[in-house]
């Protein structure tokens, strides 16, 4: 008997379950972590070795640009036979239409994310601290729309747009963002949390509703809206449909998302490349407020419900 | 742990607004990085302009036929009369000739001094030598003798062998001997060191004196040298009575110290003692009153002391006998000692002696020896002189012997072998006899083909004589003259030069033969051209103008796909070779509307086709894209094509490009 009371037997069949829990583990962590490992390896091979490799996805369509030797499966490849930046020169120095791409994800991305939160804060407050007759079925439409899938909502938004004469502008996609109910639930929940008492103390200080929004409310649901904004960049970053339906016509006005989602044999390689930078900028806003975030979600009992 | 966080936070930052920036440098420049890699343009409009179908073409007249002037001498030029393009006449002198004999006529004339000397010489040769075979022969013949003698003589030989033998191992030994006898002699020569620095009779002198001394010295020296063995002899014998005495002596002190052990004399009481007691009783006696037991105990104590005394005196006389006999025996080894140490001395005053004397003997044997060599000296080299002499002479007798040997070992055989060599030495002398009869009827032939080569090289010599004639007639012929009349399209040889046997001396196209001109068109050129067809001669002003007329359309070798050569005969006066004519064929010049440079026009096989450019408005500016457009070429002369398909200033078209295009490629256009 060891000093803590467990047999030898136990503390075996211990040993045991945790190695087999750190196996499983191991293996879903390399499940996830392959496709970012792939991506950044592939894009510093050469485009014969990715064609040679990848060819295969892209040849059945009979792609005429491809031209070189193509393997007869496709072969998952980690390390490049020979590195070559050539891809990065193409996409970075030689076509400008990549570079105008990624500028065209920022000018949509960014102020849907900006403006949603402003807009989600309002309303979060308003549903968090009133509560009137219709609060309550409010909210549930709030939560029904945001459990619809965008598909379902994209039919009426063409529609709108349509209605409004914005589509083949960038308004068209802005606008349904900034509108859209994700950013308010989550919100609604954090502020939720907040104790009245602390309402009270702000009131008998002297605040006012607007002192009490931006000096308590505002930073008491900082980590949420640092989540929020992560959560809402990375979703809106990787939209496809949305600039597909509403800038069929306007390709120089598409993402690079979009972009990436209809790569065919000839780019594969600066797919591979494009979608290392691409994934850059999320990677350092979700390692900027990473500790928020983490606080964020942990806290917010919407998240966890 | 707040503070780590914010500063990863400021990192995380700062690398976010390094890459937004690149990225926004990046896309900044990238048009301008974009157009260095698009391929450059230059485009005008399809415009108004004539297309005339004339075939233009300019050439070199060459005339029908060339006669080429050839000469057969090398002989040297003197002067020349005409240059190149000059007109000449039948009989014109065109080269004066050098006053001197060709080189065929040297030659000719070496040659024919070379096969004279081969005929003389020819017939000179002697008659066949048959010496070397019949010395064969009678050599052969000698030999076979001396096999049937050997036959004849086998035992005889065989005992000659024994006895060669026995001499040869005598004389081997003898040999042997004398070398050995050589090398002791020179080793003992080479040891000498002769004293040269006296002269003869100063030497002998010098030798006798040094013998002498030498002799006394050494006689001196070996005489001490006796002396010392006969003491150091006198001192072993020594030994023995010494040691004899000693042992005695040793002996009877052993024996005397043994009966003083047996008899002590530790209670013997001294006389003194006893004449002390003897006072102290006189004294007790004398004394009043007296003590009678006193004087009774000294006198009982006195005369126990007396008796004592008594009774060890005989000891004592023992003893005192013993010391005397040691005494005695002590005196003889002391005379022993005495006597070996005398001899001692004698030996090392001896040994002295003999070290004096041997200094004196070597350093009389140093003057001694190297005159007592040079005494030996010569005597010992004539010695070695005679060994030589005799050992060379046994030597020369060994290799008389060995050869001897070797002879008499060759005729050693059996009888069968004997006979075999025989047989071979017949048939040899077989073959050698009939080699000789054959030869002898080879010889015969031989003459008669030698008299045959004889008249043929004489026959040789009338030709070449003839030759060297015929060469000297044309000797005194001084000029090469023009055998046709034209222009002279080559004079070879300048004055000075040697002219090549046989070689061309210079080239004239005959004018009666007519002129022709070509130039190269194109295929589609050469399509709208007929045989027969006149071409006018343009840019000529001259009065009477001459024309041309289409001989021949030939395949151009140099370029078969797309070029053929128009051949022309040229008629008229004040014609020329080499002279340049600008000829045109056809009909002259039509307008259209829209005419293109040829360079604008593509063709696949799909038809014909331009490339326009269609301008696109871009965020970072114009971008121009090449457009395909099918057209038809109504017509086109050399550089411009008149077509079909795109209206005149519409659009811009392509007319190069400094890569190759395709339907949809951004181009940018050239910088006027």
């Amino acid at each position: 008997m060891s000093k803590i009371g467990m047999t030898k037997s136990m503390k075996i069949k211990r040993v045991i379950s945790i190695s087999i829990a750190l196996v499983i583990l191991a293996f879903t962590a390399a499940m996830f972590i392959m496709p970012i490992v792939l991506t950044v390896t592939n894009s510093f091979m050469t485009k014969s070795e990715i064609t040679a490799n990848y060819g295969k996805i892209f040849s059945e369509g009979g792609s005429s640009a491809v031209s070189s030797y193509i393997a007869d499966k496709v072969n998952l490849k980690i390390i490049p036979d020979k590195v070559s930046f050539s891809q990065y020169v193409t996409v970075l120095v030689k076509s400008p239409q990549y570079l105008l791409k990624f500028w065209n994800s920022i000018i949509l991305v960014v102020p849907i994310v900006i403006f949603q939160i402003i807009i989600a804060l309002g309303a979060s407050y308003s549903f968090a601290r009133y509560k009137g007759r219709f609060r309550n079925t409010m909210f549930f439409i709030y939560i029904a729309l945001m459990l619809m899938p965008y598909q379902v909502t994209l039919v009426p938004n063409y529609l709108v747009a349509d209605w409004m004469n914005i589509l083949e502008t960038r308004w068209s996609i802005i606008l349904p963002g900034i509108f859209s109910p994700f950013a308010v639930f989550i919100l609604t929940k954090t502020m939720q949390r907040i104790p009245s008492s602390i309402v009270e103390a702000a009131k008998i200080d002297g605040a006012n509703e607007w002192k009490i929004f931006r000096k308590v409310f505002i930073p008491m649901s900082k980590n949420a809206i640092y989540s929020v904004a992560i959560l809402l960049f990375m979703d809106y970053w990787n939209m496809v449909e949305q600039p597909l339906i509403m800038l069929q016509k306007s390709d120089e006005m598409h993402p690079l998302s979009v972009f990436l989602s209809k790569i065919n044999a000839g780019e594969i390689g600066l797919a591979f490349a494009v979608a290392a930078i691409y994934m850059v900028l999320p990677l350092l806003l979700f390692l900027y407020s990473e500790d928020r975030v983490l606080e964020g979600v942990a806290s917010s009992s919407a998240i966890k419900g | 742990m707040k503070k780590d966080a914010s500063n990863r936070r400021n990192i995380v930052k700062n690398i976010a607004i390094i890459f937004l920036a690149v990225m926004l440098v990046l896309t900044f420049f990238s048009n301008t990085i974009l157009n260095y890699s698009l391929p450059e343009v230059a485009v005008q409009y399809p415009m108004y302009g004539t297309i005339s179908s004339r075939i233009r073409g300019q050439g070199t007249v060459t005339a029908n036929q060339t006669y080429q002037v050839y000469f057969d001498e090398s002989r040297i030029i003197e002067e020349v009369y005409f240059r190149r393009g000059n007109i000449v006449k039948k009989g014109d002198i065109l080269y004066l000739l050098k006053d001197a004999p060709s080189d065929e006529l040297n030659n000719a004339i070496n040659t024919l001094t070379t096969m004279k000397i081969n005929y003389q010489r020819k017939l000179m040769e002697s008659t066949p030598d048959y010496t070397v075979i019949l010395e064969e022969i009678a050599q052969l013949n000698k030999q076979l003798i001396e096999a049937k003698q050997i036959k004849s003589n086998l035992n005889s030989n065989r005992a000659l062998l024994i006895s060669i033998q026995t001499e040869i191992d005598l004389l081997n030994k003898s040999i042997s001997e004398l070398s050995s006898k050589k090398t002791n002699l020179e080793t003992y020569l080479n040891s000498l060191e002769p004293d040269t620095s006296l002269s003869e009779d100063e030497f002998l002198a010098a030798l006798r004196n040094a013998s002498i001394d030498y002799e006394n010295a050494k006689t001196a020296l070996d005489a001490e040298k006796e002396n010392l063995k006969e003491l150091q002899r006198e001192l072993v014998k020594m030994a023995n009575p010494l040691l004899v005495a000693q042992a005695n002596l040793d002996a009877k002190v052993l024996e005397k110290s043994n009966y003083i052990k047996e008899n002590p004399s530790t209670d013997v009481p001294t006389s003194s003692e006893i004449m002390s007691k003897e006072n102290d009783l006189v004294t007790a006696e004398n004394a009043s009153p007296s003590d009678p037991a006193e004087i009774s105990r000294l006198r009982n104590e006195l005369n126990s002391m007396i008796a004592k005394y008594f009774e060890y005196i005989p000891i004592q006389e023992r003893i005192n006998q013993y010391d005397i006999e040691i005494s005695v025996l002590t005196e003889e080894l002391n005379n022993i000692q005495r006597q070996r140490n005398e001899i001692n001395t004698n030996i090392e005053i001896s040994q002295n002696r003999i070290d004096v004397l041997q200094f004196t003997f070597e350093d009389i044997e140093a003057v001694y020896l190297p005159l007592k060599a040079r005494y030996e000296y010569e005597d010992i080299e004539i010695e070695i002189q005679e060994v030589s002499k005799t050992l060379l002479e046994s030597q020369d007798e060994l290799r008389i012997l060995s050869e001897e040997k070797i002879e008499v070992e060759g005729k050693i055989m059996t009888e069968s072998e004997a006979d075999e060599l025989i047989a071979v030495l017949e048939k040899s002398l077989y073959d050698k006899q009939q080699s000789y009869e054959k030869q002898k009827a080879e010889d015969v032939f031989d003459q008669q083909l030698k008299q045959i080569e004889l008249q043929n090289m004489k026959r040789e010599i009338e030709v070449q004589e003839a030759l060297v004639e015929r060469l000297s007639d044309k000797v005194e012929n001084n000029t090469i003259t023009a055998p046709v009349s034209g222009a002279l399209l080559n004079m070879r040889y300048v004055a000075g030069e040697k002219t090549e046997a046989g070689g061309v001396a210079a080239e004239i196209e005959i004018s009666e033969k007519g002129y022709t001109m070509s130039f190269s068109v194109t295929v589609e050129q050469a399509r709208r051209i007929s045989v027969g067809q006149q071409a006018e001669i343009q840019y000529y002003y001259g009065t009477t103008a001459p024309y041309a007329q289409v001989t021949g359309i030939q395949t151009d070798y140099n370029n078969p796909q797309s070029s053929r050569i128009i051949v022309l005969e040229v008629i008229g006066d004040n014609i020329y070779p080499g002279q340049t004519l600008y000829v045109a064929l056809g009909e002259t010049g039509r307008d259209f509307e829209t005419v293109v440079p040829n360079s604008a026009v593509h063709e696949d096989n799909k038809g014909k086709f331009v490339y326009i450019v269609e301008a696109k408005n871009t965020p970072i500016g114009n971008r121009y894209i090449a457009k395909r457009v099918d057209i038809q070429v109504i017509a086109s002369d050399d550089k411009n094509s008149a077509i079909s398909g795109i209206s005149a200033y519409a659009n811009y078209v392509i007319t190069t490009a400094s890569k190759p295009l395709t339907d949809g490629m951004q181009v940018r256009l050239v910088e006027e």
